[in-house]
């Protein structure tokens, strides 16, 4: 396994493609998790000047409601579109440059080939995890009120429901890249399927039929975080993980490596 | 020991006969070449046994041994173009490939260094020439010295010093009893280089044997003298001569068995004939190569 995943590693070593989109993905995700309780800070009392009745504040910085907080925003497509892009370029360079072909003569096994990008994947969410977690630790360690072992504790899953959400969309986006080894074509589609085509599929079937859909499944599993603004306007959002998402999006994943797997060991190379 | 096998292999692309049943062996030690026109089937033959192609039909053999990917750790290989990382710096592709047959990255330097590219290791794969592309890849494919080595079109593109270097490296690997396959169109690089050879046309394998019986003088005389009536009447009473014909100043003469010049000389001046053209016809790879591909 380690075997395998340093080859992928090396193959990014100076990949300025690699390394640039890691420095905006992480900075884009250090802006937003320091950045956004002032942003709303501000939003909140300008807000506060003009209404009759008082907005209360809200911290997102306190544990354990931290984890929710800062895994629901960073779960969301557009910061996941970072990972991706860089999983189909990773995978599609590999059909451009026929290094692919040349890694098969080598003699590495086709199984093995698709392994290396799997491994890669769950590296990539593994980082960003970790990111999430060294970061939400500082901030709540500084901001929150209750910094118990219980509270720090309580929420702390949310990152490993972050992590699925991280590897389901880079299986997603590895999937497209094996099917259409185009790296535009591929970019292209995993745009459309996931910003216009399964949001609008979504829009009209019911209700129940909804959270089959791998995205809208995928966003799910971490919910809207209940803020007390929320409870102001009188919506309800979950404020746990929903397990049943969980197991759709494990299952959608699954599936997406399989069929990547099966277009590997099929394909003439 | 037999390095490759191949029984019946096959392959179609949708109407078009890639590869028809082709039966071949590559013993140890051999410089085998595969030879043919564009188009013939020489990458497909080796893209299937490299296991990048799948075969409609037929089996190969590695080593004499059940068919496993790992066994290509032990082949080195290029395939048509030179396929590297174009970002990667010559030593990080090496990188790759030797983590790939589980070599350690000491045995980079050593290849480097064989053919020439010692000085460039650091660059970046995409600032390289094509012909130190070309030379990367065979470094590539020495890692770990292989017991086989590949090589599809290994001078196609270069300049004639870069081609003589390469066959040069060639012949220097084949020295050190390294069975080599080599694919080309390019009948003089076969001559020079190999030791046995395969044609192949339009996915047939059309002849196969050592280079020397493919480049065989063969039985046939030119010979010329003042009066050639009389020659041809002379020449047509000796017992071995089996057909003859004329080619501009001289008879083309053919003989059963190889021909003594010497002697056919000496009865013929006996007989008061004085011959002012004796030669014997050596007819090249090139001519061999046409004439099979015309029987077609």
């Amino acid at each position: 396994m380690f075997r395998l995943l340093r080859i992928e590693l090396t193959k990014s070593t100076s990949y300025y493609v690699f390394w640039g989109m890691a420095a905006l993905n992480l900075m884009a995700l250090a802006g937003l998790y320091w950045g956004i309780q002032p942003f709303i800070d501000d939003k909140l009392a300008d807000a506060s000047r003009n209404s009759p009745i008082p907005i209360p504040a809200i911290s997102l910085y306190n544990f354990p409601e931290i984890w929710h907080n800062l895994s629901f925003m960073a779960g969301s497509r557009f910061f996941l579109m970072f990972p991706a892009l860089v999983i189909i370029l990773l995978v599609t360079n590999e059909y451009s440059f026929r290094t692919i072909r040349q890694n098969v003569i080598d003699g590495l096994s086709r199984t093995e080939f698709f392994l290396g990008k799997l491994y890669l994947s769950v590296f990539i969410a593994l980082f960003l995890s970790l990111f999430l977690l060294i970061n939400g630790f500082l901030l709540g360690i500084i901001h929150s009120a209750d910094v118990s072992s219980v509270a720090i504790l309580s929420k702390i899953h949310f990152i490993a429901a972050y992590f699925l959400e991280v590897l389901a969309f880079c299986s997603l986006a590895m999937m497209i890249g094996f099917l259409v080894p185009k790296s535009i074509f591929a970019l292209g589609i995993l745009f459309v399927y996931a910003v216009i085509a399964e949001p609008i599929a979504t829009h009209f079937v019911g209700e129940s039929y909804k959270q089959f859909f791998p995205l809208y499944a995928m966003s799910g599993v971490i919910d809207v975080p209940n803020s007390s603004l929320m409870k102001l306007f009188g919506v309800q959002f979950k404020d746990y993980i929903d397990w049943a998402l969980v197991l759709i999006t494990l299952g959608w994943t699954v599936v997406f490596n399989l069929i990547s797997l099966w277009i590997v060991r099929k394909k003439n190379l | 020991m037999n390095i490759i096998e191949t029984t019946g292999l096959s392959k179609s692309y949708g109407k078009v006969h890639a590869l028809n049943n082709l039966s071949l062996t590559i013993r140890q030690g051999e410089v085998f070449a595969l030879l043919g026109p564009n188009g013939s089937g020489k990458t497909t033959t080796l893209g299937i046994i490299l296991g990048v192609i799948f075969q409609n039909n037929g089996t190969y053999r590695w080593f004499e041994e059940e068919n496993h990917y790992s066994q290509r750790r032990k082949i080195g290989a290029v395939l048509e173009m030179p396929n590297f990382y174009p970002y990667l710096s010559g030593t990080n592709n090496l990188k790759i490939a030797s983590d790939i047959k589980g070599i350690d990255y000491s045995d980079i330097p050593r290849v480097l260094r064989i053919v020439g590219l010692e000085d460039r290791g650091k660059h970046r794969f995409r600032t390289y020439s094509y012909g130190m592309k070309q030379r990367l890849a065979i470094a590539s494919a020495l890692l770990g010295n292989p017991s086989v080595l590949i090589l599809d079109e290994p001078t196609n593109g270069l300049d004639p010093q870069g081609i003589a270097e390469i066959r040069e490296l060639i012949l220097r690997i084949a020295a050190e009893g390294i069975t080599i396959v080599l694919a080309s169109h390019i009948l003089d690089e076969v001559q020079k280089v190999c030791s046995h050879v395969a044609v192949l046309n339009k996915g047939n394998l059309i002849f196969k044997g050592s280079v020397k019986e493919m480049t065989h003088p063969g039985y046939t005389l030119e010979m010329a003298s003042s009066d050639m009536t009389l020659l041809r009447k002379t020449i047509l009473e000796i017992p071995e001569v089996s057909g003859i014909e004329s080619e501009s100043e001289h008879w083309l003469v053919s003989f059963s068995s190889e021909p003594d010049a010497g002697i056919i000389n000496s009865m013929l001046h006996n007989k008061g004939i004085l011959l002012n053209h004796l030669s014997r016809r050596t007819k090249s790879l090139e001519s061999h190569f046409l004439d099979l591909l015309k029987k077609q």
